[in-house]
């Protein structure tokens, strides 16, 4: 019968050789990888490339790999001119002037004058929500010459020439079909963009500094954090962004990768609890909350050890130069389960409920588990409500949402200046939905301040006010890691997380 | 009952009584269901071995990344995954079979509408269904039980929908329509109990793919909330942590597949005994 | 004939627009908006910042007003516009078309080869012992939902034997050899899924077949084997298969999204689910419209072609009335 030939022995021999050989030989055929671009691999894509709308952790990289500012911040936490060669502002800190380098252009050869700044702040300041206009929006009036430009603001800033850093330089007049070919302004440029897919870039020719160190960077998304890490064992990828926890240790002991993160970190793990309803509005009980988490043990199984321990439970790290710490009489909230549970006892709250989410941020996930068990020994019964990331964000998001009843994990990756991580916990700007007019005056008065160790002592006395009440519960630190091999060179990690790779290079 | 049908199921009791893939199954189905009289150890206690231990005397399966016995949470995730399997199950029954049934007798217009409506049902993808559902209801045992159901009904229906027109299509049925009997009357009396056998078939294949439906929904993210954990939770969680212990996957894996098997081999069981033309098979 | 037709392409129609509308409600039943999703998160983000945002979007529109305004765009050709990337919903939809199609016609690709050739060792020698081996790894086939099958080959092939990347995708025109070595494991992971099926309908209805009265009437007359197997039992055998192709085509493109969530291939489905999860409704909305429709016109196209090839067939949908 015909059906004997077909399925000889010969036959099948054959079809196995070729199909080993079609793998095996499809492996060792010259890959992609060969060239001198980058692969950059993230499990989360990129949706869109405003930087000032920007809407994820996952765009932030690409703010100075695509844009300049008039400053920008360097790997020891300091400031850099970029844009502006010097900068200086009068003594009531409401007049600074930045001298701009002469002959930028932007990609596309437009001039990168003082007038695109200034049509690029005038968008920022127009523009209904954006993460950095608050920084800046104590704006009144922008003068421009040729060679300067000049911010009037309505009250004092002492950090203004920091916040301008995370004003990058887009154009303004491309605004409404920006994700289609934007010109930018940072040592590279887009070749190609599909959302949440991929996004290629190559170098700026006309870019006025250090020429870019690679041939290109193709960022790709990844499905989950497996198989990126396989990927970058297996060399398809040469960095990887946000590696989790539970893989660190496993690229730490593989000698053609390296871990990066960084010196100091401003990325706080907090709880939430609504500070106008109840149980939230009782001190009694945010108090008890802050004594009743193990945060050590946190910080251990969930995040494996990977950061510090915020005793102090405010925004601002225990470790952070800007911390009063107990010599000001700041309390530190130890982990005590009898003490939460007689503060608990007080507050007659025997139940709470978790709203956490899922898909994304498993480390929640796990504290969930560890604080479920914690609150048990503080007499409290924790429910666990997971929801996708949709129906959590709606759930507390934005500030003024009621959520009595409920205990919300959150992450901050806030600039370690106390500038940005107090200003948060301003009236009607936190999700604790803390309202302190107090806490308000004091945070007003701290920033207008030029000297340092001056506004020093004003931010303690805000920090003091937020140790006391315990609005949030500021558990711990964390340092994101990033992995790559070991021939990437040139990228570093800021406090708040973020990898720069502006100076990124290839190397041998 | 006609003649056939009443063959048909003392057929089936004749080959299953005693039968190993019957067996099986209860046996499965008892250790699932006795649970926390098996288990070792509690499903959620932490810490009372090592993290991400190997199996040895004390837990058999090893542990998980915090230290809870695998054993224990495989035989409780076990008993959660089956319960949603078998109350999916029962709503696809009962949904699928009106479904099907109603089309079948009607024919017509209404045939074609609800045969649509259940191509398109098919259509809508897997993970997209259950986001809606799941994200309007939150995700717990009964949200999961009514997408299963919902999602296993299109197949019953078309299964129930030819099982009817081919009894419609038999003589007794004709010779009594001709005679002036109702067609609903017939079909309740008379039709419902002789499509049982394949409607039983059907349930067994339907439990089987509840099981898979639950452990794949699970996996992208929609199964229960911790620290309560399905098996396709379990594997979820162990295939995240596939670096740091093999086992962690790997028992939740086999488990799966065998209770998906356990199953799928009754009704195979069922369904051949019911064909007595499939003798060489 | 023509009564069919017109009668089937009716109901479609109808039901492709309920499916729609269906959509169009319940993912504005979900809490949460696009709003909420792009600018929820910043600092700064105020409820009246929000609700200006949402005015100017046409949010703040009655739900039926809504979709009045998209079913008139849709019917002009007019899909929208993403509200996170401001890319017409149409172009979001081109771009990822491609790797859905290329990996269901991949999947269905292997499927049949396999299936074929399992089945045809098979049937060489009905009830010996490599036929109830292939049936038993057809029942573990079945018994195993397709993420697992994935887990299984990307355990093997790529994290401990380094043969194969685990997941990704790169277009065919960044390179074939690139494209298809990101293939392999997702295209077979959804013929082994698929698989099982083809092979027990297929062997099932080649020994029927065999069996049948006018097979042993062609070999009554002298017909060789293979003749046989090539002049009567498999073209009998075309039509049931061909209806088992139709619902694997339809089955595969359903299944096709978990498998795309597996390996991260950037197609249809995962825009569905990431559009869905940012609730960037016009992008979602499109999406269910070709999806659905596509699958109501491949199971519309394989009962057409079934009822062509198989005449009894056209005769029984006509007597079903």
């Amino acid at each position: 019968m015909n059906v004997n030939r077909l399925t000889s022995k010969k036959t099948m021999a054959t079809g196995v050789a070729i199909a080993l050989a079609f793998t095996l030989g499809v492996n060792f055929a010259p890959s992609q990888a060969a060239s001198k671009n980058l692969v950059y691999g993230s499990a989360a894509g990129i949706p869109q490339l405003n930087p000032i709308i920007l809407t994820s952790a996952t765009e932030m990289p690409l703010t100075t790999l695509l844009w300049a500012g008039l400053t920008s911040r360097n790997e020891n936490g300091g400031l850099d001119p970029d844009l502006a060669t010097r900068w200086n502002a009068n003594a009531s800190a409401t007049q600074w002037t930045f001298t701009l380098k002469q002959g930028a252009k932007f990609s596309d050869g437009s001039p990168l004058d003082s007038k695109a700044v200034k049509a690029a702040f005038d968008y920022t300041l127009k523009t209904p929500v954006s993460q950095w206009k608050i920084e800046i929006d104590m704006i009144d009036t922008i003068r421009t010459t040729t060679n300067t430009i000049t911010f009037i603001l309505k009250t004092p800033n002492a950090v203004f020439s920091e916040a301008v850093a995370d004003i990058r330089i887009i154009k303004a007049s491309e605004v409404d079909s920006f994700n289609k070919n934007p010109s930018t302004s940072g040592p590279y440029k887009v070749a190609k963009f599909t959302p949440n897919v991929s996004l290629n870039l190559v170098p700026n020719p006309n870019y006025f500094g250090t020429k870019a160190g690679l041939s290109g960077i193709d960022f790709t998304k990844l499905g989950d954090s497996t198989a990126a890490v396989n990927a970058l064992r297996a060399g398809s990828i040469d960095f990887l962004d946000h590696l989790t926890f539970a893989d660190a240790a496993s690229v730490k002991s593989n000698s053609a990768l390296q871990l990066l993160r960084a010196k100091t970190s401003s990325q706080t793990v907090v709880l939430h609890m609504d500070n106008q309803n109840a149980p939230g509005n009782n001190i009694k009980v945010r108090q008890a909350m802050a004594y009743a988490v193990n945060r050590q043990s946190l910080l251990d199984n969930a995040y494996f050890g990977q950061g510090t321990v915020s005793a102090y439970n405010t925004v601002v790290a225990d470790a952070s130069p800007w911390q009063c710490s107990a010599k000001a009489g700041l309390t530190k909230y130890s982990y005590d389960p009898a003490k939460a549970k007689k503060l608990f006892a007080e507050a007659g709250i025997t139940k709470l409920t978790w709203w956490g989410v899922s898909g994304i941020l498993p480390e929640f996930t796990t504290m969930a588990e560890l604080i479920q068990a914690d609150l048990k020994k503080a007499g409290v019964d924790l429910t666990i409500k997971n929801s996708e990331v949709g129906a959590w964000v709606a759930g507390f998001y934005p500030p003024g949402t009621k959520y009595p009843g409920l205990v919300v994990p959150n992450i901050f990756s806030l600039q370690p200046d106390p500038a940005y991580s107090m200003y948060y916990m301003k009236s009607g700007g936190n999700e604790s939905n803390w309202n302190n007019s107090q806490y308000d005056t004091l945070f007003d008065k701290a920033i207008t301040i030029l000297k340092p160790a001056a506004r020093k002592a004003a931010w303690c006395e805000g920090l003091k006010l937020e140790n006391s009440q315990t609005p949030i519960v500021a558990m711990f630190n964390i340092f994101t890691v990033h992995a790559a091999s070991s021939s990437v060179k040139g990228i570093w990690v800021a406090p708040n997380g973020m990898a720069h790779l502006e100076g990124a290079s290839l190397g041998n | 009952m006609t003649f056939e049908a009443l063959k048909q199921m003392k057929r089936m009791k004749a080959n299953l009584r005693g039968s190993a893939s019957l067996i099986l199954l209860l046996g499965t189905l008892a250790i699932f269901l006795l649970a926390n009289v098996l288990s070792p150890y509690g499903p959620n206690e932490i810490g009372v071995g090592d993290h991400f231990a190997p199996p040895s005397g004390a837990h058999l399966f090893g542990t998980d990344n915090l230290g809870r016995d695998l054993l224990s949470r495989i035989l409780f995730g076990g008993r959660i995954t089956v319960l949603i399997a078998l109350g999916a199950t029962s709503i696809a029954l009962i949904l699928g079979s009106a479904w099907g049934i109603l089309a079948g007798i009607r024919g017509g217009w209404i045939d074609e509408f609800l045969m649509r409506t259940a191509d398109a049902l098919m259509a809508v993808p897997l993970i997209l269904f259950a986001l809606f559902c799941i994200s309007a209801l939150g995700s717990s045992v009964a949200s999961l039980i009514l997408v299963a159901g919902i999602l296993l009904s299109p197949s019953t229906a078309r299964m129930a929908r030819s099982a009817v027109k081919a009894e419609l299509a038999s003589p007794y049925v004709v010779s009594a329509v001709a005679s002036g009997f109702s067609k609903v009357r017939l079909v309740w009396n008379e039709v419902m109990v002789n499509i049982a056998p394949q409607l039983l078939v059907q349930i067994s294949i339907n439990a089987a793919s509840a099981v898979m439906l639950e452990a794949t929904l699970s996996f992208v993210g929609f199964g229960l909330q911790p620290p309560n954990a399905s098996l396709g939770t379990l594997i979820l969680q162990g295939y995240a942590q596939i670096y740091n212990s093999i086992w962690f996957v790997l028992f939740p894996v086999i488990t799966v597949m065998m209770t998906i098997l356990v199953f799928n081999n009754y009704g195979e069981q069922l369904r051949l005994s019911l064909d007595s033309k499939r003798s060489s098979s | 004939m023509r009564n069919f037709i017109l009668r089937r392409a009716a109901s479609s129609a109808i039901v492709l627009v309920l499916s729609v509308v269906t959509v169009f409600l319940s993912i504005r039943i979900l809490p949460g908006d696009p709003v909420l999703l792009k600018y929820g998160a910043q600092t700064g983000a105020t409820p009246a910042a929000l609700d200006a945002l949402r005015e100017s979007a046409g949010l703040n529109h009655p739900m039926l007003v809504q979709l009045m305004i998209w079913l008139g765009g849709v019917v002009r050709g007019d899909f929208g516009t993403s509200f996170i990337s401001q890319l017409p919903v149409s172009e979001l939809v081109g771009q990822r078309i491609p790797a859905t199609l290329e990996l269901t016609f991949f999947i269905v690709i292997i499927a049949s080869i396999l299936s074929v050739l399992l089945v045809l060792i098979a049937i060489r020698k009905p009830g010996s012992a490599t036929d109830r081996f292939i049936g038993y790894v057809t029942s573990i086939g079945f018994s195993t939902p397709s993420f697992i099958i994935g887990i299984i080959l990307v355990y093997i092939f790529a994290l401990r034997w380094h043969i194969l990347p685990s997941q990704g995708f790169k277009p065919m025109d960044l390179g074939v050899v690139q494209n298809m070595k990101l293939m392999i494991l997702p295209a077979f992971t959804g013929a082994m899924v698929v698989s099982p099926y083809l092979i027990k309908y297929l062997r099932t209805s080649i020994l029927e077949t065999r069996v049948s009265s006018y097979v042993r009437t062609a070999k009554g007359k002298g017909l060789s084997s293979s003749a046989v197997l090539f002049r009567h039992i498999l073209p009998n055998s075309i039509v049931p298969t061909l209806t088992m192709l139709g619902m694997i085509v339809g089955f595969a493109l359903g299944g096709v999204f978990v498998i795309e969530y597996m390996f991260a291939v950037p197609g249809i489905g995962s825009l569905a689910i990431e559009s869905a999860s940012a609730r960037d409704y016009s992008v979602l909305q499109g999406v269910s419209v070709v999806v659905i429709a596509f699958f109501i016109i491949t199971t519309f196209v394989f009962d057409l072609v079934c009822g062509f090839v198989d005449p009894r067939q056209r005769v029984l949908q006509v007597k079903s009335r």
